[in-house]
């Protein structure tokens, strides 16, 4: 096995070993700006606070190793940042063997 | 059809389908483009009619893939606002087999080879379920006339229009419809 199979089976490894997660979002109204700080995560019929403005739906997708509660909820939290939202509402995660879907309404003040 | 699905998906990326049921008919007929249908996740606009029930999914894609398709149906519908009352994701696992070249020759004399490979793969499914209403009319009622509308493309439509506000102590609006 020369130098350059070693270096494509590690490769291969890495990205078996590694999961990615990826983001999504549509928009149903204007977006804030991109904010920093905690999102809050309600799951399912869990009441949102009063007075927020509806943005979107957000999903994110785990594969692989990622593809758990902890990586989705941690991607929904980031594209809600970028969207402007503090909060996640009616969120929902559904799990496969190798994939996890989590989604939820993106609402800022 | 599953191998076939499965080809379509290696070929040409997600899949993505919608259908819709009338439950009642716009007033007017009037045709609506689907870059004018406004969707909400929360609430109904105060006056807004109801139309039917709608639902795009998408297999291998995300809910960016099955929106699109959504507006579509709801504008089938004669609709020009869509609300979204689920999304959600199934999995299914399918067994696939194809075949592979690969080298096995020496450096003299190259080779090539094929070998049929079976793997599992993982199909997701999201579906995203609504309904359909016309803003400010009054639909006449039908019978549960099935919509029908299936179809499988996807216009890039993402417009973001008006912004419901969160009101949880006030009950989502049910259909005016009589």
């Amino acid at each position: 096995m020369n130098a350059k199979s070693v270096v494509f089976f590690a490769y291969c490894l890495l990205l078996i070993a590694c999961g990615t997660t990826t983001t999504h979002s549509v928009l149903t109204a204007a977006p804030g700006a991109p904010r920093l700080g905690e999102v809050q995560i309600l799951m399912g019929d869990d009441a949102p606070p009063p007075g927020l403005t509806e943005v979107g739906i957000v999903q994110a997708i785990g594969h692989g190793t990622n593809a758990d509660l902890e990586h989705v909820v941690s991607g929904l939290k980031e594209k809600a940042r970028e969207l402007g939202c503090t909060v996640v509402a009616k969120v929902k995660v559904d799990q496969g063997s190798s994939t996890a879907s989590g989604t939820g309404i993106c609402l800022r003040p | 059809m599953g191998g076939l699905l499965s080809v379509t998906l290696a070929a040409c990326g997600p899949h993505v389908e919608g259908h819709s049921v009338a439950t009642h008919t716009a007033i007017d007929g009037k045709h609506i483009d689907e870059r004018q249908v406004s969707l909400s996740a929360v609430s109904v606009p105060e006056g807004a009619s109801e139309l039917g029930i709608v639902q795009a999914h998408t297999v291998q894609g995300s809910i960016e893939d099955a929106v699109p398709e959504f507006r579509k149906q709801v504008a089938e519908l004669g609709g020009d606002f869509g609300k979204i009352d689920d999304v959600a994701t199934k999995f299914e696992t399918e067994t696939r087999t194809r075949t592979e070249s690969y080298s096995c020759g020496t450096v003299n004399s190259p080779r090539s080879c094929s070998r049929t490979v079976t793997e599992t793969v993982e199909l997701a499914t999201t579906r995203i379920i609504g309904k359909a209403y016309r803003l400010g009319a009054s639909p006449a009622k039908t019978q549960n006339v099935p919509g029908g509308a299936a179809s499988a493309g996807v216009p890039p439509a993402n417009l973001p229009t008006s912004a419901p506000t969160v009101a949880p102590a006030t009950p989502e609006r049910a259909s005016n419809a009589p």
